[in-house]
C-alpha cells in the first residue's frame, strides 16, 4: 500500500516534469531534441530499489506481472507508460503519445540492458536512454512519414541524447542516495 | 551509521565509472563521424521537392524558383511558397513578397509558408501545433529535409539525378507539376495537386 502511494507520488512528479518541459522553449533547429526531464523518474525507479546488492534479491524480486523484469523495472515501466498517456492527453494529442511511447520503449530497453550489464553507473544508463530515445523516435518518424530523408539528423540527436542523458544522470546520481535512505528508514519504521 | 557504511560499498552511487566515459566518448565520436560523413558527402541541392502524405506534390529545380541575386542587396531577397492543405488536396502558390496570411488563408485550412532565399530554404510560418518546421535550420544540401508532422508535409532538397531517370520523369508527370518559369508578377506559378492515396497505391 505504501509503495502504491510512493509510485503515485512519483507519477505526479513525472507529470509535473512533463509539463515543465513542455513550457521550456528549447529548439535547436532539429526536431526531437528535448531535455527529457521525466526520464529522471524512470532512472530513480530503476535504481531506487537497490536490488542487485542483496544476494538472493534478484530471484525474489522477479515476481509480479512480467516475470523477466525485476520489480524496479516493472515499476518504472508502469509509471512511465502512465505518465506518457496522461501527459499526452493533458498537454498534446494522440500522435504525440505514439511517438513518445516509441521513444520510451527504445530508451527503456537500452536502459535495462545497460543496467543489467553492471558496467555502467546511473550516468551511463541515462546516456543510453537519452540516445536511444532520440534514435528510436527518429526511426518511428521515418516509418510514419515514409521517408529516409531525416537520416542527417542522427549526429545531432546522438549528441543531444548524450548531453541531456549525462545531465540527468548526474542529477539522478545526486538524488538517489537520499531516496534510498528515505526508503530504508520507512522499511525500518514498519 | 549502518546505511552510510553500506552506501560507500556501493559501486554505482556518486561515481562515474570508466565505462560511462567510454560510452559518452563513443557516442560523441559516432556523432562526429556521422556528421563528418554527411558534411563530406553534402552536395548543393538542385531541386526542391515537396510531398504530402508520402506523395510528391511539387518537384522543381531551385534555379527556377530561387530569387535572383541582385548586386548590392546581398542575400536578402526571398521568394515565398504558400502551401495549403485541405483534406486530401494540396495547393502551392508562389509569391515574390510575403503574402498577407489573414487574407489568403481561409478559415479551416492549414498552411505552411515556405521561403526560398539565395542561401537556403526555410519555413517562414505555419499554423501547425508544434512549430518544429518553423524553427528548423535552413535546407541547403541534397537529402536534407524538414517535416511538418501535423500537416504530413515533407520539404526536401534533391539532386539533379532524379530528372534524368525515367522514374523521375514519370513521377514528375504524375504529380502534374513543373510550374512555368515565374515572371515578375506577384502571383506566378500555381499548382494544385488533387489525388487520393488510392491512386498512389494502385500504380505502385
Amino acid at each position: 500500500m505504501r509503495r502504491t502511494a510512493e509510485l503515485g507520488f512519483l507519477l505526479a512528479l513525472a507529470l509535473i516534469l512533463s509539463y515543465v518541459e513542455s513550457l521550456i522553449p528549447f529548439s535547436f533547429g532539429v526536431p526531437g531534441i528535448k531535455l527529457g526531464l521525466p526520464n529522471l523518474i524512470v532512472l530513480l525507479l530503476l535504481y531506487g530499489r537497490n536490488e542487485e546488492q542483496t544476494a538472493d534479491g534478484e530471484s525474489a524480486s522477479r515476481t509480479g506481472f512480467v516475470n523477466f523484469l525485476t520489480k524496479g523495472e516493472q515499476e518504472s515501466l508502469l509509471v512511465n507508460a502512465l505518465r506518457i498517456v496522461l501527459s499526452g492527453f493533458l498537454f498534446s494529442n494522440l500522435y504525440a503519445i505514439l511517438y513518445a511511447l516509441a521513444g520510451a520503449a527504445f530508451s527503456f530497453l537500452a536502459m535495462i540492458i545497460g543496467r543489467r550489464s553492471k558496467r555502467f553507473s546511473v550516468v551511463g544508463v541515462s546516456v543510453l536512454g537519452g540516445v536511444f530515445h532520440n534514435v528510436g523516435q527518429l526511426l518511428v518518424a521515418m516509418a510514419v512519414v515514409e521517408t529516409l530523408a531525416v537520416a542527417y539528423y542522427v549526429p545531432f540527436l546522438i549528441v543531444a541524447g548524450t548531453v541531456t542523458g549525462a545531465l540527468l544522470g548526474v542529477a539522478g546520481m545526486e538524488i538517489l542516495p537520499y531516496l534510498r535512505r528515505l526508503m530504508q528508514e520507512e522499511e525500518w519504521n514498519q | 551509521m549502518f546505511e552510510n557504511r553500506k552506501e560507500t560499498n556501493r559501486k554505482d552511487s556518486r561515481r562515474i565509472s570508466r565505462a560511462d566515459i567510454c560510452l559518452m566518448a563513443f557516442f560523441l565520436l559516432l556523432a562526429l563521424g556521422c556528421f563528418g560523413w554527411s558534411v563530406l558527402s553534402r552536395k548543393e541541392g538542385q531541386r526542391l521537392q515537396i510531398s504530402y502524405d508520402g506523395q510528391t506534390v511539387m518537384n522543381v529545380p531551385l534555379s527556377q524558383i530561387r530569387p535572383q541575386k541582385i548586386a548590392g542587396e546581398g542575400d536578402g531577397a526571398v521568394r515565398y511558397c504558400l502551401i495549403r492543405c485541405l483534406d486530401e488536396s494540396v495547393s502551392c502558390e508562389w509569391y515574390d513578397a510575403r503574402p498577407d496570411l489573414a487574407s489568403t488563408v481561409p478559415d479551416g485550412g492549414s498552411y505552411n509558408l515556405l521561403a526560398v532565399s539565395v542561401t537556403g530554404v526555410f519555413m517562414e510560418a505555419a499554423d501547425c501545433r508544434d512549430q518544429i518546421c518553423v524553427h528548423h535550420i535552413p535546407l541547403t544540401g541534397i537529402g536534407e529535409s524538414m517535416i511538418c508532422l501535423p500537416h504530413k508535409l515533407v520539404v526536401e532538397m534533391a539532386g539533379e539525378a532524379d530528372e534524368g531517370t525515367l522514374d523521375g520523369i514519370a513521377k514528375a508527370e504524375k504529380a502534374g507539376k513543373r510550374p512555368d518559369v515565374m515572371s515578375k508578377a506577384e502571383k506566378t506559378g500555381k499548382t494544385v495537386y488533387n489525388g487520393g492515396r488510392r491512386s498512389y497505391e494502385t500504380d505502385g
